[in-house]
């Protein structure tokens, strides 16, 4: 490098007024090229996350599992005690909910992760130029193991209250979906959500209203016009697919779940374009 | 081969004052940019040119200073470079990896340890995991913050800080460093540490930008300096030179001098002239190196001054006080009183031996016996040294004065070597 000069080519960089607009297929690969560059940052950053946050904490992971934990306790006893009424679904309703919730659960974190995420790095990035897809690549990797651990815990209580069949295992494959679909709007509020706070408030809005419209806690209505909740929303056969799989081990709807799966990796791809262009033009409104 | 690294070519940079217009020019600009159009070049309505068509280039080993009062652009020029912001008019074309110094220890996590936070910062700036283990002993016998380093970086001292993310940061082996007034935190060992890794690291081919508000220090460190005003790159060239016109910019008055009066002095007395002139008692403006030079002053004492000790200090261009001359010292003048009212006070230096360039006078004032001070009166007189007929010009050197002196050179066992150095006066 420095000590050979000339022997090995100096990489070159150009900064310049012009747009980075050059053709979807290049800027894809530059950031998938990205990605890769900044898979060890990302763990880093991860790494850091965690140990700020458990470090100051007796109980560190403990915290992730008690909520949901908690939640399905409560639930079993308000459902135990027949406070609770509600028509039966084909799955019994009790896994039904629950599932539903935690599939929710994980979306509405993979829509929100990409901004928060974002948010905690910008003090960084507008000081040090660093990969600015990292912070993505971080955020999806939490998501992931929020997953993994809710897959575990929601595993663990289907086997000793439904039971579950091997086909189980193919569960967090189902569920990646659902996970970049809710990622890829997450990363499309990203450059208009570090510009204003509205994005981030009005999201978490817009998904607890989702939660509410989804047929998360109930059956999915059949008739007209209540049964468009259920064809607009795009979440519904991601959530459903993987619903029916897990407690019966078979979709109902597999070609909808497909149809979706398509829709989302177009959804992710101009997410992605999206955001290479549109970061540095954002991040410098920031300031230092 | 090609040499240059850094090649900025009529660069502009435009800020917004008004943040909430700010936020929207930045979704009108985010949509320009989706529609594959480049940069608006006009100013918009509460835009201003923070960078105003900048350009200069840089090659292996040079080291700039880029001074400028407050407010000029050098940051944000350093941001440019760095890629932090984008330009909105021409081209930056940078060859190597860029190390900078932006902010010391951007990306520190208070909660975590020295050790910890070098990890996570290097793989920030951009090394990769096995490049930080291969370094990580160096890294941190640099920074020398002994024990501390396995401490929580919020138990730093901002002293500390600065050698942890200045050791990371000259590490990464940059072609390109960005230094931006960090080594103010230092404390001396690190501040020397500091600029003479920067000059090895420069003669081993490295390309340095050093911002810094410390004249001396870039005197010292820089080959080169530029002169960064109003956005726009006033003056570029050898250090001394552009220190001098920067110092000169500074001072409100640019022509001539001007009598700057200590507060209080005016009560003990006002300087109403001062002259310099050469041996034949012409009024100068510019001396040879190493002739003599006669200072003559014309004051009005406001009260009685009783054997008073003057003090006239020679000031190099970034503003040290490299020489004095005091009354007290002098064997030829009985030190005389002065009653209230007007005087002439006139002193003569034999040679005059500072190196060439630019220099300006100062005196101070002081009671007789108890040496209480009793006025200062700055900026008395511009004096430039041009250099004499035999004189080799020591350049790029933090050299003022040149001392007399006579050189003789023998074997080592030359009866001369072996005799005691005879004493002068004796």
């Amino acid at each position: 490098m420095s000590d050979h000069p000339g022997i090995v080519p100096l990489e070159e960089t150009i900064h310049t007024s012009d747009s980075n607009v050059i053709h979807p297929i290049t800027i894809l690969r530059s950031v998938l090229h990205n990605f890769w560059k900044s898979r060890e940052l990302a763990w880093l950053l991860i790494v850091r996350e965690n140990k700020q946050r458990y470090r100051q904490s007796k109980f560190g992971l403990l915290w992730v599992l008690i909520t949901p934990l908690l939640s399905t306790l409560i639930f079993a006893f308000l459902l135990h005690k027949k406070i609770l009424n509600i028509e039966s679904t084909e799955i019994p309703y009790p896994i039904y909910v629950m599932l539903g919730t935690m599939l929710w659960q994980i979306f509405s974190e993979s829509v929100t992760t990409p901004l928060k995420t974002f948010n905690t790095f910008v003090p960084i990035m507008i000081k040090i130029n660093m990969y600015r897809e990292a912070p993505i690549l971080s955020g999806l990797v939490q998501v992931l193991f929020l997953m993994v651990l809710q897959l575990l815990l929601t595993g663990m209580l289907l086997a000793f209250f439904h039971g579950i069949s091997p086909t189980i295992l193919l569960a967090p494959l189902l569920i990646l979906p659902l996970i970049i679909f809710g990622t890829a709007i997450g990363i499309l509020l990203v450059p208009l959500g570090i510009l204003y706070k509205d994005v981030g408030e009005g999201s978490n809005v817009l998904l607890r209203i989702g939660f509410l419209v989804t047929p998360i806690a109930y059956p999915a209505p059949q008739e007209w016009p209540w049964s468009l909740l259920v064809t607009l929303n795009p979440v519904v056969p991601l959530l459903q697919g993987c619903r029916d799989w897990m407690a019966k081990g078979v979709m109902s709807d597999p070609f909808a779940y497909g149809m979706t799966c398509g829709g989302t990796l177009l959804i992710l791809m101009v997410a992605l374009i999206f955001y290479h262009i549109t970061i540095p033009v954002v991040l410098e409104r920031l300031g230092a | 081969m090609n040499d240059e690294l850094v090649r900025v070519e009529n660069v502009s940079k435009k800020f917004c004052r008004d943040l909430k217009r700010s936020l929207h020019y930045g979704i009108t600009d985010m949509m320009r940019a989706v529609r594959g159009l480049g940069r608006e070049h006009q100013l918009r309505k509460d835009e201003f040119w923070a960078i105003r068509e900048v350009s200069f280039s840089l090659k292996r080993g040079e080291i700039v200073g880029i001074i400028g009062p407050n407010g000029a652009g050098k940051t944000t020029l350093l941001r440019l470079i760095n890629g932090l912001i984008l330009p909105d008019q021409g081209e930056i074309h940078l060859r190597g990896r860029i190390g900078a110094l932006i902010q010391l220890g951007a990306g520190f996590s208070p909660i975590l340890s020295g050790r910890e936070n070098i990890f996570v910062n290097a793989a920030i700036l951009g090394m990769s995991k096995s490049e930080i283990q291969h370094k990580l002993e160096q890294i941190i016998e640099f920074a020398d913050i002994g024990e501390f380093i396995d401490a929580p970086v919020q138990s730093y001292s901002s002293g500390m800080r600065a050698r942890l993310g200045f050791a990371v940061a000259i590490h990464m082996d940059p072609d390109i460093l960005l230094v931006d007034e960090i080594l103010a935190v230092g404390d001396m060992i690190f501040r020397n540490k500091a600029m003479a890794r920067m000059q090895q690291l420069a003669q081993s081919g490295m390309a340095i930008i050093f911002i810094s508000h410390n004249l001396d220090q870039v005197d010292r460190l820089c080959n080169r300096a530029i002169f960064f005003k109003s956005g726009q790159c006033i003056a570029d060239g050898p250090t001394r030179k552009i220190i001098t016109r920067y110092v000169a910019a500074c001072t409100p008055q640019v022509t001539g001098p001007q009598f700057l009066h200590h507060p209080g002095t005016e009560q003990t007395l006002w300087v109403e002239q001062v002259t310099l002139h050469d041996s034949s008692g012409q009024t100068i403006e510019q001396l040879e190196s190493c002739a003599p030079l006669i200072i003559r002053m014309t004051f009005e004492a406001r009260i009685d001054l009783e054997a008073p000790i003057f003090s006239f200090m020679i000031e190099a261009p970034a503003r040290q006080i490299i020489a004095a001359i005091v009354t007290q010292n002098s064997d030829h003048l009985e030190r005389p009183s002065f009653t209230r009212g007007r005087h002439v006070l006139e002193t003569r230096i034999a040679n005059l031996s500072l190196l060439p360039g630019h220099y300006t006078f100062r005196v101070s004032v002081y009671k007789q016996g108890n040496v209480e001070f009793l006025g200062r009166i700055t900026q008395l007189a511009d004096l430039q040294v041009i250099p004499h007929s035999k004189q080799n010009i020591i350049s790029n050197e933090s050299v003022f004065v040149e001392l007399g002196s006579s050189w003789h050179a023998f074997e080592p066992c030359h009866p001369e070597a072996q005799r005691e150095v005879k004493r002068e006066d004796g």
